[in-house]
């Protein structure tokens, strides 16, 4: 949601190309995510995961109604040129701006994974988030890491924000449908496997489309739900997830 | 095994979430928190005609609508313009009935949109004010609490924007509205869209009382133009996401589509339906502001699609009850508005032809007998109050300025629509 609302003040306030808007609105979003990060998380950092998860929820619903009051609570369009080409393939038809997101979602997610797989900084990632003390310990500067988290996270929330803009309207509540379904994904994914994440949103996301358009749309939200209730019950570490 | 109970935490989180999430929707549905505007004191000018007219009377009226509360937006509007209508009454001179001329007074009360308030204002007007009249009020329920007082002593009541089907049904003689019930919107609708060539149409609406609702209404009254319903489904307030149900929609494969949904979500199920399939006939009804549903799908995707509205912004009329509306309370007008004030001027019509400001009966009959080009379109009633406002159409096309062709229900009937 205030990746989308950044994005949309960037593109249509300001008018900037959209693509620039995206990348405007990712540093800005990664910056609030870092004074997230430092104003309040850091004071929990010892708490349990469960902490962290409230107080996320909490800054999450804080967020939606500051924006509600500075920005307004009536949806508003950006529109870009993409949205009007329809490419045809196969019987079926797709916006340019849909294929855009595909494209651009999975070059995002691949450097994701190399960034967290190939690179130092990664390294020192996956070294804190397996055990900090550890990583502390081994000379790594864990409030960085801790930084550069935020900022990743942020700003990739705020991509996938600028990216769905276009195809929806942008309001503060704009996120709030895809809230559960996001948590699903991590629930089904297992927490902290990125390509787990991947497979498991395309899973649930294609699963529910099928669904809908073949057995019932009233049963769309149904299935979401009943996934998570059976991974909680048969592997609640999740598809990907390790030995707990 | 911290990962595990961070999990469980989660599902209990996303439990109360979407509790939280329910009891919100029902909340949306059922209230429109709008903060009230500055409440404009009523300034009926009764002394203001006093001065040439030697022997003009008063005529004492009263009006109910929600003032505070919850819907104190839309009640204070529809106030407004039954003020701004006595006003401009007033400054030509006032009503002349039975040879006498009248000035205008409002009684305003306040029924914060709940019938206890309704009833206890109806109950003050009638016994305290003697009002031979009242105009009110907004919620259907609240109407319903004052329309049984003022039935039964007799006194005329008519309102501006009650829609529940019951009042009219509820042989209430005295009881009038102004504005056209779910009902006769469908019945003239289907007739208008039935013209449009199609004989299949599949209905997407969302998923409350007015969306169902249509999906009730709608294919009955279509079955003697030969229009059939192949597909019914509803979405949920705050859907963003409408492929499936749309390409659910399509296997059916209508000639037409049939959207039940307010500007917001029909903006998004229009962009949509368009990327789907850019040729099929796309209905909507009167849920639609057209202007802003303009600036949020853009002209492209709406060109074709065909609405209908209780409300057109750009008419001649209106866009000059606009202009009167910004200068005299100084804040953007809405239907409700006009509602009010074409309800005060069927009533000013109706006192003229009654000829009496005493007799609740002869009032009565002249209110049935009223026929009127208001703001809001061509007004005239029936024996049971029911009002026959007709809707127009309207085509968006962005070959004309404003965006949208204007059509009305003769027009439809007799073809013209290219």
């Amino acid at each position: 949601m205030l990746g989308a609302v950044v994005s949309y003040i960037a593109a249509v306030t300001f008018g900037l190309n959209f693509w620039l808007a995206m990348l405007v609105s990712m540093i800005v979003v990664g910056i609030i995510g870092v004074l997230m990060e430092k104003v309040f998380f850091k004071k929990i950092r010892n708490a349990p995961y469960s902490s962290m998860l409230i107080l996320s929820i909490g800054l999450a619903f804080f967020l939606q109604h500051l924006v509600q009051i500075l920005f307004g609570a009536e949806p508003r369009a950006i529109r870009t040129a993409m949205s009007t080409q329809i490419i045809r393939v196969f019987g079926t038809s797709i916006t340019l701006q849909r294929l855009m997101i595909v494209i651009v979602g999975m070059a995002l997610m691949v450097g994701l994974i190399f960034l967290i797989n190939k690179t130092t900084v990664g390294k020192t990632m996956r070294a804190t988030s397996q055990d900090r003390d550890a990583a502390m310990l081994m000379g790594i500067n864990i409030n960085r890491v801790y930084t550069m988290t935020f900022f990743i996270g942020s700003a990739m929330a705020a991509a996938a924000g600028s990216l769905i803009a276009p195809i929806l309207l942008v309001f503060p509540t704009m996120g709030a449908d895809l809230f559960i379904k996001a948590f699903t994904v991590v629930v089904l994914a297992g927490l902290g496997s990125v390509s787990g994440i991947i497979f498991a949103g395309l899973f649930i996301g294609v699963a529910e489309s099928l669904i809908a358009v073949y057995i019932s749309t009233a049963y769309r939200d149904t299935f979401a739900f009943l996934i998570l209730i059976f991974m909680l019950l048969l592997k609640p570490s999740g598809l990907m997830g390790g030995k707990n | 095994m911290r990962k595990n109970k961070a999990i469980s935490v989660l599902a209990i989180l996303i439990a109360i979430i979407m509790v939280a999430g329910l009891a919100g929707c029902n909340g949306g549905t059922t209230s429109d928190p709008t903060t009230p505007p500055p409440v404009t004191t009523p300034t009926p000018d009764a002394g203001n005609g006093g001065g040439e007219e030697v022997e003009a009377g008063v005529l004492t009226l009263g009006l109910i609508q929600p003032l505070t509360g919850p819907i104190a937006f839309g009640g204070q509007a529809a106030a407004n313009g039954a003020i701004m209508a006595a006003e401009e009454i007033n400054a030509a001179g006032g009503i002349t009935i039975g040879g006498r001329q009248y000035t205008i007074e409002l009684i305003i009360e306040d029924d914060t949109g709940t019938p206890r308030d309704a009833a206890a204002a109806a109950s003050k007007l009638i016994f305290q004010d003697e009002v031979p009249l009242i105009m009110g009020t907004f919620t259907s329920s609240a109407t319903l609490a004052a329309a049984e007082i003022a039935n039964e002593e007799g006194v005329p009541i008519i309102s501006p924007l009650s829609s529940a089907i019951g009042l009219t049904t509820s042989g209430f003689e005295y009881f009038f509205r102004g504005r056209v019930t779910t009902h006769g919107n469908v019945a003239y609708g289907a007739e208008a869209f039935a013209q449009l060539g199609f004989t299949t149409v599949g209905q997407l609406a969302i998923n409350d009382d007015w969306g169902r609702g249509d999906l009730v209404e709608w294919p009955p009254l279509w079955e003697p133009y030969g229009v059939e319903v192949v597909i019914q489904e509803t979405f949920d307030q705050g859907q963003t996401d409408f492929y499936p149900v749309l390409s659910r929609i399509l296997m059916a494969q209508p000639e037409a589509i049939f959207v039940t949904a307010s500007t917001e979500p029909a903006s998004m199920i229009f962009t949509q339906l368009r990327e789907l399939d850019p040729d099929i006939t796309i209905l909507t009804s009167g849920g639609i502001d057209p202007t802003q549903t303009l600036a949020l799908a853009g002209p492209d995707v709406l060109e074709g699609i065909w609405f209908w509205s209780v409300d057109l912004p750009d008419t001649p009329e209106s866009l000059d009850f606009d202009a009167r509306y910004r200068a005299r309370f100084n804040i953007e007008p809405m239907s409700n508005a006009k509602s009010g004030y074409d309800v005060m001027q069927i009533v000013r019509i109706a006192f003229e032809n009654a000829g009496t400001t005493t007799d609740h009966r002869a009032i009565r009959d002249a209110l049935r007998q009223v026929e009127f080009h208001g703001i809001m379109g061509h007004y005239f009633f029936d024996d049971t109050g029911e009002s026959f406002l007709r809707i127009a159409y309207g085509r968006f096309d962005s070959t004309v300025e404003r965006g949208f062709h204007i059509f009305t229900f003769e027009d439809m009937i007799a073809g013209n629509f290219s």
